[in-house]
């Protein structure tokens, strides 16, 4: 197994992350797609990490940041869509547009 | 040091996260896609064990598995009667954008697996090695991302709280409390 | 001085400052005016006054560099957030989390400091999510606006995609370059045939799709009308002036510090996005009602004249190109500020901000009146003011640069937007107002918006000091520029760059 191997599991992991953060209608299902797709991030840095850089600090500092922005989203996120369920009684996407656009 | 000659667990591992990737973006039943995230979080934190990024796998299970993950489901059971799971989950534009992501994966896999990497001979540190150097990197070179990753947590939990929290004062249409929440739901 | 770490001294009182705030909130007495912005005002001048007179400093071999540009962005960032405080004291009494409110307020500055400052993808990275982070939270403040939540939940949805997307493509960048710090980027960019290499382009691509969606250029620009419109007025100004500026200080490290090597290569991506957004920004505001979304689209448009500058950057290695957008986004961010403040203490009356509200409100409030006149003047760049001085700055950048095609384009969009900032100075000096009553504005509110309206005079009268400070940013940004060439010639750099550590770390086995 070398590096390409990592990349494309990152690539697809990334991809499948993207496609529900576009096409899922529940707010919570699109901060899931959301986490897939930071993972493929980190992927990515480990993998570049093992194979190109191995004595490099930078990539492990991004996987930790990364980690932090997924926890620091997750929390945020679940609380805007509490504000939203308490408003609007849904958390369909599709269905909260009060705003025209 | 340029390839891992363990094929079958890296095989194992990118099934079972792709495969749980892929269950997370299009079963109908939204606690189930949460529950999915499981494997497909330890799947990942199976590629780092392969990517000998010892410390990171032990991360990667506390903090997505142990903390994110159960925030998730907190809040997926806290409003999964919202979502009728025999409805499509997906907009309209999923076939579409579904084709779309297909080929742009395949896009991007192609030109990272054309682009020529400068492999290294560098030997992998041993584990508590590693651990180490990351700590000591924290403390030292990289302090200010540390630090500012805390303010970012904090932020986060300061917005978060003042968001979530119901509001106390008399509001000119009175808030449902969430106990309240489910008799309000739709049909 | 290259080691001195007190030039971290206004990063590190700006977020105690926010720490205080917070905690003192819990000490005052609920419902009662607190006059904590004015609080946040005085600290703020405070810490612009100390990051004048720190030193410039390069701290941990690069990660955050203290320069001239950093010192000029902040000034942007410091002044917004003061005016934007001074507007707040006016909501004080219906919020409900005020001491909140300030501290995310500030702690989002810190982020975009940090921007300013960084010496690297790292730090950019984090400051981008900080202030976004803080300006979710932000948006969806007023709790009992069904809009704000609606505003809250589109902003992070998109937001959080971008932030992905972004850290996606710095993944790419860093496999490819090897480093994620400018300096060393731009080293490696010059090993490489960037024009060649699908892998770079894609970390680029990639990585700018999370910077556009902090500028709002289009084809990233779909929250913003949405966003701008349902957020509680006060944050839609922060929004669309302090926040996309940090988005373009750091579109300009990016280029012109990390991809300096190759800047031709990024010319047709950044002119994508100045034809996109000058059209898109200007045709789509012709037709809005609603004075919140209107300016949301014309900041579009006016982020699309930026690039047209940004667009010239290979012409005096982009000095010029910095200075215009500096001095752009300074008058930018004093001219819109007050627009919005405008609406809001015309929303506080009125509860409505659409353009039909303003019927006649020169006879309502004639300095109000003046105000908005004064503010869609600039925008829409007629010459006395502030906003043709900016903009004829920046067009002279993009034709300098030779993009005379964009230049003549956004020239002719300018007279095109025209139309709608004359339509809405009708509404306000032609028609008859429904209502005669007189509007009186909140003192702190009206502080605020008179401190824009008089600045945006000013700039427009005296340009030359603030074209200066323009040419004392981008001094910062291009001698760390003409370092990174003289270390290239020099260094012939016979190591693979595939192999450098970024800092030799001693271990010491026990």
């Amino acid at each position: 197994m070398n590096l390409s191997d990592f990349l494309v599991v990152s690539s697809l992991l990334f991809m499948i992350g993207a496609y529900g953060a576009f096409t899922r209608k529940n707010a919570i299902a699109v901060i899931l797609s959301i986490e897939l797709m930071l993972n493929a991030a980190n992927l990515n840095f480990l993998s570049f990490w093992r194979f190109l850089h191995p004595s490099s600090m930078e990539p492990q500092i991004f996987v930790l940041v990364g980690i932090t922005l997924a926890a620091a989203e997750a929390a945020v996120g679940l609380a805007v869509i509490l504000n939203i369920y308490r408003d609007f009684g849904t958390i369909n996407v599709d269905e909260i547009s009060l705003l025209k656009g | 040091m340029n390839s891992i000659d363990s094929h079958l667990p890296f095989l194992i591992m990118s099934a079972l996260t792709l495969g749980s990737a892929l269950v997370v973006v299009r079963v109908r039943n939204i606690v189930h896609a949460g529950f999915w995230l499981l494997p497909c979080f330890l799947g990942v934190a199976g590629l780092y064990a392969l990517l000998q990024a010892h410390f990171f796998v032990v991360v990667q299970v506390l903090i997505y598995v142990g903390a994110i993950l159960v925030l998730m489901l907190f809040a997926l059971m806290l409003t999964q009667d919202v979502m009728n799971p025999n409805k499509p989950q997906t907009n309209r534009m999923s076939l579409p954008i579904g084709v779309f992501c297909i080929v742009f994966a395949a896009g991007v896999a192609a030109i990272l697996t054309g682009h020529q990497w400068v492999n290294s001979n560098a030997v992998i540190l041993p584990a508590n090695v590693q651990t180490r150097q990351l700590g000591q990197a924290l403390i030292g070179e990289y302090a200010l991302p540390f630090e500012i990753a805390s303010v970012l947590l904090l932020a986060a939990l300061v917005g978060a709280i003042v968001l979530a929290k119901s509001e106390k004062e008399p509001a000119p249409l009175p808030l449902p409390t969430l106990a309240a929440l489910p008799d309000s739901k739709p049909e | 001085m290259p080691n001195d770490y007190s030039s971290l001294h206004p990063i590190i009182l700006l977020t105690v400052l926010a720490l205080f705030i917070i905690m003192l909130d819990i000490f005052l007495p609920k419902k009662k005016p607190a006059f904590l912005g004015w609080l946040v005002a005085i600290g703020g001048l405070i810490i612009l006054l100390i990051d004048w007179h720190s030193p410039d400093a390069k701290l941990w071999y690069g990660l955050v560099n203290f320069t001239s540009y950093s010192r000029a962005f902040d000034t942007i960032f410091l002044l917004t957030l003061i005016t934007v405080s001074i507007a707040s004291v006016a909501e004080e009494g219906a919020m409900s989390f005020r001491g909140e409110y300030y501290g995310l307020l500030i702690f989002s500055t810190v982020g975009l400091m940090l921007i300013a400052s960084s010496g690297g993808l790292l730090m950019l990275y984090l400051g981008i999510e900080l202030t976004s982070m803080c300006l979710f939270t932000l948006v969806g403040f007023a709790k009992r606006e069904k809009r704000s939540a609606e505003a809250a939940l589109k902003m992070f949805v998109i937001g959080a995609i971008a932030s992905a997307v972004m850290l996606y493509g710095i993944s790419i960048l860093y496999g490819v370059l090897g480093s994620t710090q400018f300096d060393r980027m731009s080293l490696a960019v010059a090993h490489l045939d960037a024009a060649q290499s699908m892998a770079l382009w894609l970390g680029v691509a990639f990585t700018l799709a999370g910077i556009g969606f902090k500028i709002t250029a289009a084809p990233f620009h779909m929250w913003a009308p949405d966003v701008y419109e349902g957020a509680p007025t006060t944050i839609t100004a922060y929004l669309s002036t302090a926040s996309k500026t940090g988005g373009v200080a750091a579109l300009l490290q990016f280029i012109l510090l990390g991809m300096h090597s190759a800047l031709l290569e990024w010319t047709p991506i950044i002119m994508l996005l100045a034809v996109l957004s000058m059209i898109v920004g200007n045709l789509v505001a012709l037709v809005q009602t609603n004075l919140k979304r209107l300016l949301a689209y014309s900041g579009i448009a006016q982020m699309g004249y930026i690039m047209v500058a940004i667009a010239g950057m290979q012409a005096t290695n982009g000095s010029m190109s910095v200075a215009s957008a500096y001095v752009y986004l300074l008058l930018y961010s004093f001219t819109n500020v007050g627009g919005f403040l405008i609406a809001q203490a015309i929303a506080d009356v009125t509860g409505s901000t659409e353009v039909s509200a303003l019927k006649g409100l020169h006879r309502r409030s004639a300095p109000l009146a003046f105000g908005m006149l004064i503010v869609l003047f600039s925008l829409g760049g007629i010459p006395p003011l502030a906003g043709f001085v900016g903009k004829l700055y920046l067009f002279a950048a993009g034709w300098s640069g030779g993009q005379h095609l964009l230049v003549l384009l956004g020239a002719i969009v300018s007279v095109v937007s025209l139309y709608y900032y004359l339509m809405v100075a009708l509404q306000v000096y032609i028609k008859d107002p429904e209502e005669e009553s007189r509007i009186t504005v909140h003192s702190s509110l009206s502080a605020a918006i008179s401190i824009c309206v008089v600045a945006t005079i000013l700039i427009g009268a005296y340009p030359r000091p603030w074209v200066e400070l323009g040419q004392y940013a981008a001094s910062g940004l291009q001698r760390d520029s003409t370092m990174h060439i003289a270390r290239l010639k020099s260094d012939v750099c016979v190591r693979s760059f595939g192999s450098v550590p970024i800092a030799p770390l001693k271990i010491t086995e026990k």
